[in-house]
């Protein structure tokens, strides 16, 4: 589980209560730098409040004081969204030939009209802009290999026209 | 050759499998089906095409593999990226597999049939999250399975690939060859074929070059020597 869902996780628990920075640095177990950035991201884009921001007791002999910020959740249910895992939805023409890629690893134009029953024209525009973008490569004659697998969410190629212009 | 998928008897078979164990969570009936045949009939291609247009989860076991790394090979595939400790591992998985239920097509289960642990790993997702499970196994896979009765026991649907039959070789023969096929070419077809997919793909391919090569509309036993 990635830092940001861990983080959120925790927020999640709190509801909209207010928390400090040193509560989720306690209940996480995590680095401070770590939550003191996720928080700042998380605050940034608008998920949540800061409610107060006063200078800690001065102990350092140099450098500013750290402060103590207290946040709160605006809204638990979109926090929620950002952190939950990616779900899938319906799978479209794109989507099916990603999955027969990542799956048969080798494979041919034919398997995915075939397997994920495209037209010929889309396999050919979609199989020539991952060849470009590095992500599959011809080895033999019309047999191509996967080479850079990027999980289970099909890579986007369909700027690589303008890109290429 | 066309770009088809061919409805043969073996992918009705299959297909009836699944639908048999994506029902309404009934008591006592479970969600596991089993699929084995001899190798060449097509038993990946068509749990491929099935995954490909139903969103299930397909995963090929390995010679290799753990339950460990089933787990993190399952949740990758649910589109999350798993935890380190086992036990974390397992309830990632659980919970995925509770948010959105979708069909697990396991294929290459042989493998792990030697492998208690990955074995009850499977019993354990199964009965804890509910989803529907179908197996694919190579030709001894159910006798391999029936070594475990508490997982043999939930399958509701043993089905077993048959070779081709001359129904089904003619049917292929007529939906993927841009060449007409006279009828004894069709049961040399047959004959060569030994019901298996792979060779009859083999046989189409080769008939369609000799009648490309030599101009011809319509191929006779006699062309395919």
């Amino acid at each position: 589980m990635n830092k940001t869902r861990i983080i959120g996780n925790e927020l999640l628990k709190r509801g909209r209560d207010f928390f400090s920075l040193n509560q989720i640095i306690k209940a996480t177990g995590l680095d401070r730098t770590v939550v003191r950035n996720t928080l700042l991201t998380l605050h940034s884009e608008g998920f949540l409040r800061r409610v107060l921001r006063t200078p800690e007791p001065y102990d350092k002999v140099k450098g500013p004081p750290m402060m103590n910020i207290r946040y709160r959740v605006i809204t638990p249910s979109k926090l929620a969204a950002k952190i939950a895992p990616v779900q899938r939805g319906e799978r479209n023409s794109a989507d099916r030939m990603w999955f027969v890629i990542r799956e048969k690893k080798v494979f041919t134009r034919r398997d995915l009209r075939v397997l994920a029953g495209v037209s010929r024209g889309y396999v050919r525009w979609f199989t020539k802009m991952l060849h470009r973008a590095g992500i599959i490569c011809l080895t033999d004659r019309d047999e191509w290999s996967l080479i850079k697998d990027s999980g289970s969410r099909r890579p986007y190629v369909g700027d690589m026209i303008s890109s290429k212009k | 050759m066309r770009d088809q998928f061919v409805q043969t008897k073996n992918v009705k078979r299959f297909r009836t499998a699944v639908d048999r164990i994506q029902h309404a969570k009934l008591k006592g009936v479970e969600r596991m089906a089993l699929v084995f045949g001899p190798p060449g009939l097509g038993k990946s291609e068509c749990a491929l095409q099935h995954c490909a247009h139903n969103g299930s989860v397909y995963i090929r076991m390995k010679k290799l593999m753990s339950a460990r790394w089933f787990l993190r090979e399952l949740i990758d595939r649910l589109g999350d990226s798993p935890k380190w400790r086992t036990e974390d591992l397992f309830n990632q998985a659980v919970e995925l597999l509770k948010q959105k239920k979708r069909t697990l097509v396991l294929d290459e289960v042989d493998y792990f049939t030697s492998d208690s642990k990955v074995t009850e790993t499977l019993r354990d997702l199964g009965d804890v999250s509910g989803v529907p499970m179908l197996l694919i196994g190579m030709q001894q896979a159910d006798k391999r399975l029936m070594r475990y009765p508490h997982l043999y026991d939930r399958f509701v649907e043993v089905v077993r690939f048959q070779p081709l039959d001359r129904e089904d070789v003619e049917l292929m023969v007529r939906e993927l060859s841009e060449v007409t096929f006279e009828e004894d070419a069709i049961e040399k077809m047959v004959v060569e074929s030994e019901g298996r997919v792979r060779k009859l793909l083999a046989l189409i391919h080769r008939a369609e070059y000799v009648a490309r090569g030599n101009k011809m509309k319509s191929i006779s036993a006699r062309d395919l020597r």
